[in-house]
C-alpha cells in the first residue's frame, strides 16, 4: 500500500534537533593556528631560508659580482631570487 | 544580545576570533549534521566526519561568504559539494539498484527511510533533504544545488515516487 503525500512528507520533515555532543570542541581542534602565531612562524621561517640561502650562495655570488665586466644588474637578480621563496610562502599565507 | 551569523562571519574574517566561529558552528551543526546524515543514508559516522570538513572549509573561505544568501544556505552548499566529492572518490555509483528492495528485511521506521535513501541519486537526496527537513523553498534549495528550479522540482518528485514505492515495498513484505 502506498503511502500518502501528507505521510511521507511528515517523514521527510520530522527530524529531532542533534546535541553538539562535543563535534564544536572536535572542529575548533582542527582548525589551523591562529594567524598571529602563524605569521611569527612565517617571519622566523623567512629569515631563516634568507639567511641559510644567502650562507649557502655566497661564495658563487661574490664571484659572478666580483668579476670585472659584471652587470650591476646581476646583484638584483640574486637578491630577488633570494627573496623569491620566502615571499611566496608569506603571500600564499596573507 | 546573541550577534547574529553576518556579525560573527565578520569577526572571524576581521579578528580571527575562535570563539566567534564556535558560535556559529554551534549554531548550524545541527542542520549541518542533518542534512549530511540524510545525504549519507544513515551513516551517521561517515556524516559527522564530512560536516567537520564542512567548518572546516567554511572556515578556510569564510572572507568569500559575501552575505547574499544567508548563512545557512552556504554551508548547505559547501556540505552538498563536499558529500558529492566523497561519493566520487569512495564509489561511482552511490544508488543502490531498486532492484536490491527484497533483500532489506522488513521492520517500517525512521531507519528505513535512511535505508530507502540509500536507493536515491544523490542529487535526489539532497532535493528531499533540503526542502522537508530543511524546509527550504524550491529557488533557495535550487540555488544551493545550482541548479534550475525545475530540475529541483523533478527530483524532488522522482525521489518522492521512489521512496513511496520502497517503503511500500518494505511494508508490504512486513504485513505478509
Amino acid at each position: 500500500m502506498n503511502m500518502s503525500d501528507e505521510e511521507l512528507e511528515a517523514l521527510l520533515g520530522a527530524e529531532p534537533p542533534l546535541a553538539d555532543d562535543g563535534f564544536t570542541r572536535r572542529v575548533l581542534a582542527r582548525l589551523p593556528a591562529p594567524r598571529r602565531r602563524r605569521l611569527g612562524g612565517i617571519l622566523a621561517g623567512s629569515v631563516v631560508l634568507g639567511a641559510g640561502g644567502l650562507a649557502l650562495a655566497a661564495p658563487a655570488i661574490g664571484e659572478v659580482v666580483m668579476t670585472p665586466g659584471a652587470s650591476p644588474w646581476v646583484l638584483f637578480f640574486v637578491i630577488l631570487a633570494l627573496a623569491w621563496l620566502p615571499a611566496t610562502v608569506a603571500l600564499d599565507e596573507a | 544580545m546573541i550577534p547574529d551569523d553576518r556579525a560573527l562571519v565578520a569577526r572571524v574574517v576581521d579578528l580571527d576570533d575562535r570563539l566567534a566561529f564556535g558560535l556559529l558552528v554551534q549554531r548550524h551543526q545541527s542542520a549541518v549534521r542533518g542534512l549530511l546524515r540524510r545525504l549519507c543514508a544513515g551513516d551517521d559516522a561517515t556524516a559527522d566526519d564530512l560536516a567537520q570538513e564542512v567548518f572546516l572549509k567554511a572556515y578556510r573561505n569564510l572572507r568569500r561568504f559575501r552575505g547574499e544568501a544567508r548563512f545557512s544556505s552556504w554551508l548547505y552548499r559547501i556540505a552538498y559539494n563536499t558529500f558529492v566529492s566523497h561519493t566520487r572518490r569512495a564509489s561511482p555509483a552511490v544508488a543502490r539498484d531498486a532492484s536490491q528492495v527484497a533483500t532489506i528485511p522488513p521492520s517500517l521506521a525512521r531507519h528505513d527511510l535512511n535505508r530507502a535513501f540509500e536507493h536515491l541519486r544523490p542529487e535526489e537526496r539532497a532535493a528531499l533533504a533540503l526542502t522537508f527537513a530543511r524546509d527550504l523553498s524550491h529557488e533557495e534549495a535550487a540555488r544551493i544545488l545550482e541548479c534550475p528550479v525545475g530540475t529541483l522540482k523533478t527530483h524532488v518528485h522522482r525521489g518522492k515516487e521512489k521512496l513511496r514505492e520502497l517503503l511500500a515495498a518494505w511494508r508490504d513484505a512486513e504485513v505478509a
